[in-house]
């Protein structure tokens, strides 16, 4: 009633004023909490426009609740995020900014690019048993998990080596990583050792062996001040993970991601539990290594939950759960907020995820997709498959989807993607797996492997006069950003085409798409075979032909 | 007490510029206001409800859009997945009774909330959010009439701030 008579008063006030106007001006500002009401129904971008309006306005906009409906939003469209525990307003604010900024200087007629200058730190040898994937997912979190760091952050990480193995692909070596930060080169070795219970040769047995203890060790900080530097790092790496993959392999693969250059994160099934261990701030930890026993001697937050079903894959599970904790990061959503939700579960007493933040994860518990490199005959949802497939990799982006890519043993050339994106807005246990797209393709194995997951989910992949995605992009709150090689033209002058594909909003209009048709120098053109934006913030990376790798900024 | 003596029940609205509405009850519900005060004075006395904060012009409009819902379910208890389910879609009925002048729709909106009627809250909020959509800053100031009123620092601070709005 108060607010009322201000208003009434404030509109009392204004009529005088314009009392010389034939129609009257009112200045409409209303109640706070009305003004809360209106502001939950905007998008984003009118949110930000409105702020800057008044004060009143700017006040209101800053609503918790508003923020914590856009949070959720993200959350329901797939962007799985661990947020909305303490994570400040101004960081979902400037990510956003940040966000929309890209998308407004991407759609605009010349869009401005940073620089066009080659980097050439990143340039090493490429190789098929070196994924893009791999690469990928250190760009996308380089940018992501230090949005807010100095520019040269972005830059940082030489390479990592994953050390865990995909339960599809046990071949991949185990191993170390290292990166490159205030200009030395850190490289670690994360170790393993295993106590078995009994001391008989039984203990080989996955099922049974133990593990005891992980720790991460610095090998060598050096300083990377000559280019020797970094090539002696990676080459450390490999030899770490050489000798690892020689020494435990048959060993229950622990799921060991790497996300930047201060957090490391492990989960494993380890005594009918999936544990996650998740090691903050590397550079603190090294090289005093972090000891992980019985789940309570452990110093860093563990997330450990009772593998209870006898339907659970355990090895699936745990890196499902890697990829969950994974995605919540890549929602943009700074590991700090993330590790003091664990703090705060962990202070609870409480083992058990919440129903929010896990449901992916528990419903995902009974589907078999990436159920070792068997044969599978059903998809995700458990339908039967028309022609009998071997799931040979799967293509995680966030959690919003997947793809995977199958192989008919019948005939072993053509290879077979299913995209999939997860339905969301549903009941969490009503959850499905959706196919967008199935594609078939004879093409090098190295080529697909260079397909992200975010290009193909899109409804629009075969979209006109432009071929197949070729690579991909990244994904931030605004949408992703994905490249095609264009057709048009002649054959020899190829043309990278980059899209940029906004989310719509609401999420049920068609997704809205912008192609930008940029001009790659032609040497550069020659040689590229695959490409992808390593950021909405303008990043473009174009990896060539030669076995290199080459890295352009704009 | 919703017996169905209730419906054919009469109620009487005063409103702040003592114009008197007789309206049926089952309309005057859909005020939640008018019907948990309906509900205090009990079904004896024909006393008339008075609304200090209506004037007479803006509690027709909006009992006009009672008799058309008047028999539209009880509006669920806001629930957080009711707030999920955004949407600016308004009904023909809605979008036509709400095409009014933007002080009406001001006035409509502030007596809703009052008289705390959720759904007509919601179509004159949708209304007001359809119109801020897509707009600029200068664009939003302009149509409400709205005063900037930060400090020339404060501008330079928050446009720094918010780069991307203010030269879309």
């Amino acid at each position: 009633m108060s607010s009322q008579t201000e208003i009434q008063q404030i509109m009392g006030d204004n009529q005088e004023s314009q009392s010389g106007h034939d129609h009257k001006q009112l200045e409409l500002l209303f109640p706070y909490d009305i003004l809360i009401r209106i502001f939950l129904l905007l998008t984003k971008g009118d949110l930000l426009s409105c702020s800057l309006a008044c004060k009143q306005y700017r006040e209101a906009s800053f609503h918790s609740s508003i923020w914590a409906q856009i949070l959720q939003d993200q959350w329901d469209r797939g962007r799985r995020c661990i947020a909305g525990f303490d994570t400040p307003l101004d960081e979902i604010r400037k990510d956003i900014i940040r966000a929309l900024s890209a998308e407004r200087n991407w759609c605009s007629q010349r869009p401005k690019f940073k620089s066009v200058q080659r980097l050439d730190l990143f340039q090493r040898h490429i190789s098929k048993d070196h994924s893009f994937l791999t690469w990928q997912s250190n760009f996308i979190s380089r940018r992501l998990y230090l949005p807010l760091e100095n520019e040269t952050l972005e830059y940082d990480i030489v390479d990592h080596q994953i050390t865990s193995s995909l339960p599809f692909a046990p071949d991949i070596k185990l191993g170390g990583f290292c990166f490159l930060r205030n200009g030395n080169v850190h490289v670690f070795k994360a170790v393993r050792s295993e106590i078995p219970p009994n001391a008989n040769v039984e203990t080989h047995n996955p099922e049974s062996s133990v593990i005891t203890t992980l720790s991460i060790q610095q090998l060598l900080p050096t300083t990377s001040q000559n280019r020797a530097g970094p090539q002696r790092a990676l080459n450390t790496v490999e030899k770490c993970a050489f000798e690892l993959s020689l020494d435990y392999r048959q060993l229950p693969t622990p799921f060991i991601r790497i996300l930047d250059s201060r957090m490391l994160l492990c989960a494993f099934p380890h005594d009918s539990r999936l544990q996650l261990l998740i090691v903050f701030d590397l550079d603190a930890h090294c090289p005093s290594s972090v000891q992980l026993g019985s789940p309570t001697v452990v110093p860093s937050p563990l997330f450990d939950i009772p593998i209870s079903s006898a339907h659970i894959s355990r090895n699936s599970d745990a890196e499902d759960l890697l990829i969950l904790f994974q995605a919540a990061l890549l929602g943009g959503f700074r590991l700090k907020y993330s590790t003091k939700y664990l703090r705060e579960v962990q202070r609870a007493g409480s083992i058990q995820p919440s129903p929010m933040n896990f449901h992916v994860f528990n419903q995902r518990t009974d589907v078999k997709w990436n159920n070792n490199h068997n044969t599978s005959e059903k998809d995700l949802n458990g339908a039967a498959l028309d022609r009998v497939f071997t799931f040979t990799n799967d293509y995680h982006c966030g959690s919003c989807g997947l793809a995977s890519l199958m192989i008919d043993p019948a005939n072993k050339i053509e290879s077979t993607f299913r995209f999939y994106k997860q339905t969301s807005n549903e009941c969490p246990a009503h959850r499905r797996w959706h196919i967008l797209h199935s594609y078939t393709s004879n093409n090098e194995p190295l080529r697909h492997s260079a397909i992200n997951l975010i290009s193909l989910i899109s409804p629009r992949l075969q979209a006109g006069e432009h071929a197949e995605p070729i690579s991909c992009l990244s994904i931030n709150h605004v949408g992703w950003i994905e490249a095609r090689e264009s057709l048009s033209g002649s054959s020899n002058a190829a043309r990278l085409v980059f899209m940029l594909v906004t989310l719509p909003e609401p999420l049920n209009e068609p997704l809205p798409m912008t192609i930008r048709e940029l001009d790659i120098p032609n040497d550069v053109l020659q040689r590229a075979t695959h490409a992808w934006m390593n950021s909405a913030m303008g990043t473009i990376t174009i990896v060539t032909h030669n076995n290199r790798l080459n890295v352009y900024s704009y | 007490m919703s017996t169905t003596e209730d419906k054919t029940r009469k109620v009487k609205l005063v409103t702040s510029d003592n114009e008197e509405f007789e309206v049926d009850w089952e309309v005057a519900t859909r005020s939640v206001l008018i019907k948990h005060m309906l509900e205090d004075i009990g079904e004896s006395e024909e006393q008339a409800i008075p609304l200090p904060n209506v004037t007479a012009n803006v509690l027709k409009k909006v009992l006009e859009w009672c008799e058309h819902h008047r028999k539209d379910p009880e509006p669920a208890p806001e629930s957080s997945d009711d707030n999920r389910k955004r949407t600016l879609e308004i009904g023909d009925w809605d979008a036509k009774f709400i095409q009014v002048d933007q002080e009406m729709l001001f006035e409509i909106i502030l007596a809703a909330n009052y008289l705390d009627i959720k759904a007509l809250l919601d179509v004159g909020c949708k209304t007001v959010a359809n119109m801020i959509k897509g707009k600029q800053p200068e664009e939003i100031r302009k149509m409400f009439n709205i005063v900037n009123d930060f400090t020339p620092e404060e501008e330079a601070q928050i446009k720094k701030e918010n780069e991307w709005a203010e030269d879309r």
